[in-house]
């Protein structure tokens, strides 16, 4: 499991979700807590159908601090099945988070499923954040 | 014919092997009728002229001519692939694909998506490669040599009409709204996503995921991909081809290398269609230089030579017929010539993704004059999804 240290301050947690697609992307940042049993609560939405989400702040590092991070992509592929299976074989994303205490710090090969004879993709990645 | 079977089966071995990590595949069904330059270089095709098509990962090719019938088995084969597929560039977004622009800040952030880019074609150049069996030396044998032939082809404008843009952006950003609309609906999916800790986490997401509900966003789609359809008011598209005999099992020579050039416009036939035209009236001209290391001069002696062809073709494209005529004129060495192509093309679509497509008429002065090539495609779907 991918974990990033936020730390306990007031600093504003950034995240940048760079999804490489020629599908139309979409992208949603939730933080759960794991201990209740309440919903996860969005903190970061792609911006156009890009499916990237660019340098947002998603929260406090200590409202952060001991939830899970979940972005999940959902991307919508076109063309023939050939041209929708080479574009899923291609499909993939980054994942940066920044002004914690771990810093800049990288994430990559989010967990890729095709559905529906290969007309959508997902890509979820869950990152544990601790204080 | 099982040597040229053997070769093809064993081209097809390493292309399968070659492309094989990626998991690409070719089955039969997925065949469809080559119009690439390794085809168009030795004649071997419905048409010269080459026009914008949709980029495939990889087509694999059949031709029959009614000439080398004698078991009614295909004996010319090409492979053509788009190297875009695999190179998986940087910065690669919806946007890029359908062809529009897009400005972005310094963090990469898009902000603004303006007019369409009319290089956006370029990116999806093609290489192909074909193996044939035809007589394209001209003389008095009539024996069939082995050809290799690779070509490259590319679109490198293509300009849709001013609406095209503006209506694509505003179906995107659309579509992009009623995503992130989706996601609220999906919020139990999302947060059973997040809370898992169990293993095979793929599984459990192709599962979860396999009941994400979805409302307009499939609509919207569609929209999109008729836009995307429409076939652009211009392009122009640029291609290059050699071509090598096997004179014997062990001897192989250069035969023919051209590089043409194809100006198209496609008007759509009644005013109302505007949105989504699908009968177009096509008009298109190329030019072609070739060099022919085996051409047959006044006093039938085989020398080499040089052409440019130049000529025009008129088609009425309709939902599911097409239907036109080519005709190109050869000058020789820099002089007019009297050779001349004259083809009628036809394409019909029996259903969906099964096509017909033939073309009959006077080649130039080749080995074999007559052109009667007959091909169905298979696979190439019903094209109103095109990138």
């Amino acid at each position: 499991m991918d974990s990033y240290k936020v730390g306990n301050g007031n600093q504003h947690i950034r995240l940048t979700a760079d999804v490489s697609t020629l599908g139309f992307a979409s992208s949603r940042a939730i933080s759960i807590d794991l201990d209740s049993d309440e919903p996860g609560i969005p903190v970061a939405n792609s911006d156009d159908a890009s499916g990237d989400i660019i340098n947002k702040s998603i929260g406090t590092a200590s409202s952060l601090a001991r939830k899970r991070l979940s972005i999940l992509s959902r991307i919508d592929l076109f063309g023939t099945l050939e041209e929708r299976k080479a574009e899923y074989k291609s499909l993939t994303a980054t994942y940066l988070l920044e002004k914690g205490t771990d810093g800049k710090k990288e994430f990559i090969k989010p967990v890729k499923t095709a559905h529906q004879n290969h007309t959508r993709a997902f890509l979820h990645k869950k990152i544990d954040l601790t204080d | 014919m099982r040597r040229t079977f053997f070769l093809f089966v064993s081209t097809f071995i390493t292309f399968s092997t070659f492309y094989g990590q990626g998991g690409i595949s070719a089955k039969l069904k997925e065949l469809a009728v080559p119009n690439s330059p390794a085809f168009i270089i030795v004649d071997l095709t419905p048409s010269v002229f080459q026009t914008p098509n949709s980029p495939k990962e990889f087509i694999l090719g059949v031709a029959q001519s009614y000439q080398q019938s004698s078991d009614g088995f295909p004996q010319n084969y090409s492979a053509e692939f788009t190297p875009y597929w695999w190179i998986n560039p940087s910065g690669r977004n919806v946007y890029s694909a359908v062809g529009l622009r897009t400005t972005k800040d310094s963090e990469g952030r898009i902000t603004a998506v303006g007019k369409e880019n009319p290089f956006s074609g370029l990116k999806f150049a093609t290489v192909s490669v074909a193996f044939l069996s035809k007589d394209l030396i001209p003389d008095t044998a009539k024996v069939n040599q082995k050809i290799f032939s690779v070509g490259v082809k590319a679109t490198i404008v293509k300009i849709h009409s001013k609406k095209y843009g503006v209506s694509l952006e505003k179906s995107i950003n659309h579509w992009h709204a009623a995503a992130v609309e989706e996601f609220t609906n999906n919020r139990e999916i999302q947060d059973k996503l997040a809370r898992y800790n169990g293993d095979k986490e793929e599984e459990y997401q192709q599962k979860l995921l396999d009941h994400f509900k979805t409302e307009r966003t499939g609509e919207i789609v569609k929209e999109i991909t008729n836009v995307i359809s429409q076939k652009p008011l211009f392009s122009w598209d640029m291609a290059a081809a050699f071509a090598t005999y096997g004179i014997s099992d062990s001897v192989w020579r250069t035969g023919r290398s051209g590089i043409w050039t194809t100006v198209s416009t496609y008007l759509p036939l009644a005013l109302d269609e505007e949105r989504n035209p699908k009968n177009y009236l096509n008009l298109n001209v190329v030019f072609r230089y070739l060099t022919d290391k085996y051409q047959l001069n006044k006093q039938k002696q085989i020398v080499s030579g040089n052409s440019v062809d130049a000529g025009g073709k008129f088609a009425m494209e309709f939902d599911k017929l097409s239907v036109g005529i080519e005709a190109l004129h050869r000058f020789k060495n820099g002089k007019a010539d009297a050779q001349n192509r004259t083809v009628g093309v036809i394409n019909y679509k029996i259903a969906d993704n099964l096509y017909l497509r033939g073309a009959f008429g006077k080649n130039f002065n080749t080995a074999n004059k007559l052109i009667a090539l007959f091909g169905i495609n298979w696979g190439i779907g019903s094209e109103t999804v095109k990138l």
